[in-house]
Protein backbone atom coordinates (compact mmCIF):
# COMPACT_ATOMS: atom_id res chain seq x y z
CA UNK A 1 0.00 0.00 0.00
CA UNK A 2 2.66 2.57 0.99
CA UNK A 3 4.86 1.42 -2.18
CA UNK A 4 1.44 2.47 -4.25
CA UNK A 5 1.49 5.38 -2.57
CA UNK A 6 5.00 6.15 -3.41
CA UNK A 7 4.94 5.22 -7.17
CA UNK A 8 1.44 7.69 -7.31
CA UNK A 9 3.14 10.52 -6.30
CA UNK A 10 6.65 9.58 -8.11
CA UNK A 11 6.12 7.56 -11.52
CA UNK A 12 7.18 4.08 -10.49
CA UNK A 13 10.82 3.00 -9.87
CA UNK A 14 11.16 2.19 -13.26
CA UNK A 15 9.30 5.44 -15.11
CA UNK A 16 10.02 7.80 -12.55
CA UNK A 17 7.88 11.53 -13.20
CA UNK A 18 9.88 13.17 -10.24
CA UNK A 19 13.19 12.46 -8.58
CA UNK A 20 12.26 9.94 -5.27
CA UNK A 21 15.76 10.78 -4.02
CA UNK A 22 14.38 14.50 -3.28
CA UNK A 23 10.83 14.56 -2.85
CA UNK A 24 9.10 14.93 0.81
CA UNK A 25 6.60 12.27 1.32
CA UNK A 26 3.91 13.53 3.91
CA UNK A 27 3.39 10.48 6.97
CA UNK A 28 -0.16 9.54 4.98
CA UNK A 29 1.37 9.57 1.69
CA UNK A 30 -1.28 11.91 0.41
CA UNK A 31 -0.75 13.90 -2.02
CA UNK A 32 0.44 17.95 -1.40
CA UNK A 33 -2.50 19.73 -2.14
CA UNK A 34 -3.91 17.55 0.90
CA UNK A 35 -1.39 18.44 3.31
CA UNK A 36 -2.02 21.33 5.56
CA UNK A 37 0.52 24.68 4.37
CA UNK A 38 2.66 24.48 7.18
CA UNK A 39 3.97 21.16 5.79
CA UNK A 40 4.22 22.61 2.47
CA UNK A 41 6.38 25.31 3.87
CA UNK A 42 8.18 23.03 6.32
CA UNK A 43 8.71 20.08 4.56
CA UNK A 44 10.14 17.54 6.02
CA UNK A 45 12.17 14.42 4.20
CA UNK A 46 10.45 11.74 5.98
CA UNK A 47 12.66 9.08 4.17
CA UNK A 48 16.04 10.51 4.82
CA UNK A 49 14.59 10.70 8.42
CA UNK A 50 14.03 7.46 8.70
CA UNK A 51 17.28 6.10 7.22
CA UNK A 52 19.25 8.80 9.51
CA UNK A 53 17.60 7.24 13.07
CA UNK A 54 18.37 4.05 11.86
CA UNK A 55 21.69 4.64 10.84
CA UNK A 56 21.67 6.19 14.85
CA UNK A 57 20.13 2.92 16.21
CA UNK A 58 23.27 1.08 14.16
CA UNK A 59 25.76 3.27 15.49
CA UNK A 60 24.32 2.84 19.13
CA UNK A 61 24.14 -0.69 18.85
CA UNK A 62 27.80 -0.94 17.41
CA UNK A 63 28.60 1.29 20.72
CA UNK A 64 27.23 -1.54 22.99
CA UNK A 65 28.96 -4.51 20.97
CA UNK A 66 31.96 -2.36 22.25
CA UNK A 67 31.21 -2.17 25.88
CA UNK A 68 30.46 -5.65 25.76
CA UNK A 69 34.02 -5.99 24.68
CA UNK A 70 35.53 -4.34 27.11
CA UNK A 71 33.71 -6.78 29.81
CA UNK A 72 35.55 -9.38 28.12
CA UNK A 73 38.63 -7.16 28.59
CA UNK A 74 37.83 -6.27 31.69
CA UNK A 75 37.51 -10.27 32.69
CA UNK A 76 40.37 -11.40 30.81
CA UNK A 77 42.25 -8.64 33.08
CA UNK A 78 40.89 -9.87 36.40
CA UNK A 79 41.77 -13.70 35.16
CA UNK A 80 45.62 -12.26 34.72
CA UNK A 81 45.33 -10.36 38.33
CA UNK A 82 44.21 -13.87 39.85
CA UNK A 83 46.97 -15.94 38.10
CA UNK A 84 49.39 -12.86 38.86
CA UNK A 85 48.70 -13.09 42.68
CA UNK A 86 49.50 -17.03 42.82
CA UNK A 87 48.10 -19.54 45.71
CA UNK A 88 46.75 -18.51 48.66
CA UNK A 89 48.74 -18.17 52.19
CA UNK A 90 48.15 -21.22 55.13
CA UNK A 91 46.37 -19.54 57.39
CA UNK A 92 45.53 -20.75 60.97
CA UNK A 93 42.09 -20.77 61.46
CA UNK A 94 41.34 -21.93 65.20
CA UNK A 95 41.77 -24.32 67.69
CA UNK A 96 39.41 -27.65 67.31
CA UNK A 97 38.11 -26.96 70.68
CA UNK A 98 37.03 -23.40 69.60
CA UNK A 99 34.07 -24.68 68.32
CA UNK A 100 31.09 -27.14 69.56
CA UNK A 101 29.57 -29.67 66.89
CA UNK A 102 27.57 -27.73 65.15
CA UNK A 103 28.69 -24.28 65.83
CA UNK A 104 30.23 -21.64 63.21
CA UNK A 105 33.24 -19.34 63.32
CA UNK A 106 33.60 -16.20 61.14
CA UNK A 107 36.89 -15.59 59.06
CA UNK A 108 38.59 -13.86 56.56
CA UNK A 109 40.72 -15.71 53.57
CA UNK A 110 42.67 -15.07 51.50
CA UNK A 111 42.13 -11.56 52.67
CA UNK A 112 40.70 -8.75 54.39
CA UNK A 113 38.07 -8.93 51.82
CA UNK A 114 36.73 -12.21 51.89
CA UNK A 115 34.57 -13.54 54.96
CA UNK A 116 34.17 -17.14 55.44
CA UNK A 117 32.57 -19.47 57.32
CA UNK A 118 33.94 -22.45 59.68
CA UNK A 119 31.67 -25.01 60.22
CA UNK A 120 32.11 -27.89 62.96
CA UNK A 121 29.38 -30.51 61.32
CA UNK A 122 30.37 -33.49 63.79
CA UNK A 123 33.48 -34.14 66.46
CA UNK A 124 35.86 -35.04 63.31
CA UNK A 125 34.06 -33.19 60.40
CA UNK A 126 35.07 -29.55 59.66
CA UNK A 127 33.99 -27.49 56.69
CA UNK A 128 34.76 -23.83 55.40
CA UNK A 129 32.89 -22.03 52.74
CA UNK A 130 33.14 -18.11 51.67
CA UNK A 131 30.41 -16.30 53.07
CA UNK A 132 29.27 -14.68 49.90
CA UNK A 133 26.14 -15.70 48.17
CA UNK A 134 26.78 -16.44 44.99
CA UNK A 135 23.93 -14.84 43.40
CA UNK A 136 24.71 -11.08 44.49
CA UNK A 137 27.15 -11.86 47.46
CA UNK A 138 24.77 -11.31 50.16
CA UNK A 139 26.29 -12.44 54.04
CA UNK A 140 25.22 -16.43 53.84
CA UNK A 141 23.92 -17.54 57.81
CA UNK A 142 24.57 -20.97 58.73
CA UNK A 143 21.84 -23.07 60.17
CA UNK A 144 23.00 -26.37 60.89
CA UNK A 145 19.66 -27.19 62.34
CA UNK A 146 18.59 -27.07 58.66
CA UNK A 147 21.67 -28.51 57.69
CA UNK A 148 22.41 -25.44 55.06
CA UNK A 149 23.58 -22.07 54.36
CA UNK A 150 20.57 -19.46 53.98
CA UNK A 151 20.72 -16.24 52.33
CA UNK A 152 18.14 -13.70 53.67
CA UNK A 153 18.29 -11.16 50.52
CA UNK A 154 16.81 -13.67 48.31
CA UNK A 155 15.72 -16.58 50.24
CA UNK A 156 18.56 -18.38 48.42
CA UNK A 157 19.59 -21.78 50.07
CA UNK A 158 23.10 -24.18 49.88
CA UNK A 159 23.36 -27.05 51.87
CA UNK A 160 25.66 -27.02 54.36
CA UNK A 161 27.99 -29.78 54.15
CA UNK A 162 28.66 -29.26 50.05
CA UNK A 163 28.04 -25.76 49.85
CA UNK A 164 25.86 -26.59 46.55
CA UNK A 165 22.66 -24.58 45.95
CA UNK A 166 19.65 -25.98 46.94
CA UNK A 167 16.90 -23.67 46.79
CA UNK A 168 16.39 -19.82 45.68
CA UNK A 169 18.09 -17.84 42.86
CA UNK A 170 21.80 -18.84 43.21
CA UNK A 171 23.18 -21.39 40.76
CA UNK A 172 27.07 -21.65 41.82
CA UNK A 173 27.89 -23.42 45.10
CA UNK A 174 29.34 -21.12 47.71
CA UNK A 175 33.27 -21.12 47.47
CA UNK A 176 34.71 -23.89 49.12
CA UNK A 177 38.24 -23.53 51.41
CA UNK A 178 40.33 -26.18 52.15
CA UNK A 179 40.92 -27.37 55.14
CA UNK A 180 43.81 -29.00 56.67
CA UNK A 181 44.27 -30.47 60.66
CA UNK A 182 47.51 -29.78 61.93
CA UNK A 183 47.72 -30.98 65.38
CA UNK A 184 44.46 -29.80 67.21
CA UNK A 185 44.79 -26.39 65.14
CA UNK A 186 42.40 -26.10 61.80
CA UNK A 187 44.18 -24.12 58.71
CA UNK A 188 43.30 -22.50 55.47
CA UNK A 189 45.25 -23.90 52.70
CA UNK A 190 43.92 -22.72 49.58
CA UNK A 191 40.68 -21.58 48.03
CA UNK A 192 38.47 -23.55 45.36
CA UNK A 193 35.74 -21.60 43.24
CA UNK A 194 33.25 -24.36 41.73
CA UNK A 195 30.84 -23.90 38.79
CA UNK A 196 28.36 -27.17 39.53
CA UNK B 1 40.34 7.12 4.63
CA UNK B 2 38.63 4.96 2.33
CA UNK B 3 37.91 5.56 -1.22
CA UNK B 4 34.19 6.20 -2.39
CA UNK B 5 32.21 3.82 -4.22
CA UNK B 6 32.59 4.65 -7.76
CA UNK B 7 28.79 3.76 -7.79
CA UNK B 8 26.62 5.43 -5.53
CA UNK B 9 23.67 3.74 -4.10
CA UNK B 10 20.19 5.55 -4.63
CA UNK B 11 18.20 5.52 -1.09
CA UNK B 12 15.57 3.29 -2.53
CA UNK B 13 18.93 1.04 -2.42
CA UNK B 14 20.30 1.95 0.72
CA UNK B 15 17.64 1.31 2.91
CA UNK B 16 17.43 -2.31 2.67
CA UNK B 17 21.29 -2.29 3.25
CA UNK B 18 20.77 -0.47 6.21
CA UNK B 19 18.39 -2.84 7.39
CA UNK B 20 20.18 -6.01 6.35
CA UNK B 21 23.41 -4.48 8.31
CA UNK B 22 20.65 -3.53 11.13
CA UNK B 23 19.09 -7.15 11.80
CA UNK B 24 23.35 -8.72 11.33
CA UNK B 25 24.27 -6.56 13.90
CA UNK B 26 21.66 -7.34 16.47
CA UNK B 27 22.40 -10.82 15.92
CA UNK B 28 25.98 -10.15 16.73
CA UNK B 29 25.43 -8.12 19.75
CA UNK B 30 22.79 -10.39 21.42
CA UNK B 31 25.44 -13.36 20.93
CA UNK B 32 28.04 -10.91 22.67
CA UNK B 33 26.12 -10.86 25.81
CA UNK B 34 25.90 -14.26 25.60
CA UNK B 35 29.18 -14.76 25.34
CA UNK B 36 29.78 -12.36 28.04
CA UNK B 37 27.41 -13.63 30.74
CA UNK B 38 28.56 -17.31 29.92
CA UNK B 39 32.36 -16.32 30.44
CA UNK B 40 31.57 -14.13 33.57
CA UNK B 41 29.64 -17.46 34.70
CA UNK B 42 32.95 -19.92 34.08
CA UNK B 43 35.10 -17.54 35.55
CA UNK B 44 33.79 -17.04 38.68
CA UNK B 45 32.95 -20.64 39.10
CA UNK B 46 37.12 -21.05 38.85
CA UNK B 47 37.01 -22.04 35.21
CA UNK B 48 39.29 -19.31 32.95
CA UNK B 49 40.28 -21.94 30.34
CA UNK B 50 37.24 -19.81 28.68
CA UNK B 51 38.24 -16.31 28.98
CA UNK B 52 40.78 -15.42 26.28
CA UNK B 53 39.31 -17.24 23.41
CA UNK B 54 35.80 -15.30 24.55
CA UNK B 55 37.93 -12.00 24.50
CA UNK B 56 39.23 -12.49 21.43
CA UNK B 57 36.00 -14.08 19.67
CA UNK B 58 34.38 -11.00 21.22
CA UNK B 59 36.86 -8.45 19.62
CA UNK B 60 36.02 -10.36 16.21
CA UNK B 61 32.18 -9.80 16.91
CA UNK B 62 33.25 -5.70 17.61
CA UNK B 63 35.42 -5.23 14.25
CA UNK B 64 32.66 -6.64 12.23
CA UNK B 65 30.43 -4.73 13.72
CA UNK B 66 32.60 -1.85 13.35
CA UNK B 67 33.70 -2.54 9.45
CA UNK B 68 30.10 -2.74 9.28
CA UNK B 69 29.25 0.52 10.56
CA UNK B 70 32.14 2.04 8.39
CA UNK B 71 31.05 0.75 4.72
CA UNK B 72 27.39 2.58 5.44
CA UNK B 73 29.27 5.74 6.11
CA UNK B 74 31.40 5.47 2.78
CA UNK B 75 27.97 4.55 1.01
CA UNK B 76 26.53 7.96 2.76
CA UNK B 77 29.65 9.61 1.77
CA UNK B 78 29.22 8.63 -1.68
CA UNK B 79 26.07 9.49 -1.83
CA UNK B 80 26.59 13.22 -0.73
CA UNK B 81 29.40 13.83 -3.21
CA UNK B 82 27.26 12.85 -5.86
CA UNK B 83 24.51 14.55 -4.73
CA UNK B 84 26.78 18.08 -4.80
CA UNK B 85 28.18 16.73 -8.41
CA UNK B 86 24.94 16.53 -9.85
CA UNK B 87 23.72 19.58 -8.56
CA UNK B 88 26.12 22.78 -8.50
CA UNK B 89 23.60 24.83 -10.06
CA UNK B 90 22.17 24.80 -6.44
CA UNK B 91 25.12 25.57 -4.94
CA UNK B 92 26.12 28.88 -7.12
CA UNK B 93 22.70 30.17 -7.82
CA UNK B 94 21.45 30.47 -3.72
CA UNK B 95 22.82 29.93 -0.57
CA UNK B 96 23.43 26.33 -0.01
CA UNK B 97 22.88 26.00 3.42
CA UNK B 98 19.22 28.13 3.11
CA UNK B 99 17.96 25.74 0.22
CA UNK B 100 15.83 22.85 1.03
CA UNK B 101 17.09 19.37 0.01
CA UNK B 102 13.93 18.17 0.24
CA UNK B 103 10.36 19.45 -1.49
CA UNK B 104 6.81 18.79 -2.15
CA UNK B 105 5.96 16.80 -5.12
CA UNK B 106 3.60 19.48 -7.34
Amino acid sequence: MAEENLDRLTGSRYAPVADREQITIAPDYGPPESQPAWRQDFPIDWPQDIYVERRDFLKFMVLTSAAFTVGQIWIAAQNWYRHRAGSPPIQRIASINDLAVGGALGFRYPDEHEPCLLVRLSTTEFVAFGQKCTHLSCAVIPRPAESSFYCPCHEGRFDLRTGVPIAGPPRRPLTRVVLEMRGHDIYAVAVEERTT
Amino acid sequence: MTAPLPRPFSRDQRMPILHGMVIFVLVIVVLQLWLLTATMNAWLGGDDSIVCPAAAVSGACLALNVGLFRYLSRIGRTQRASDSEARPSDHTATNAHTTPRARIVR
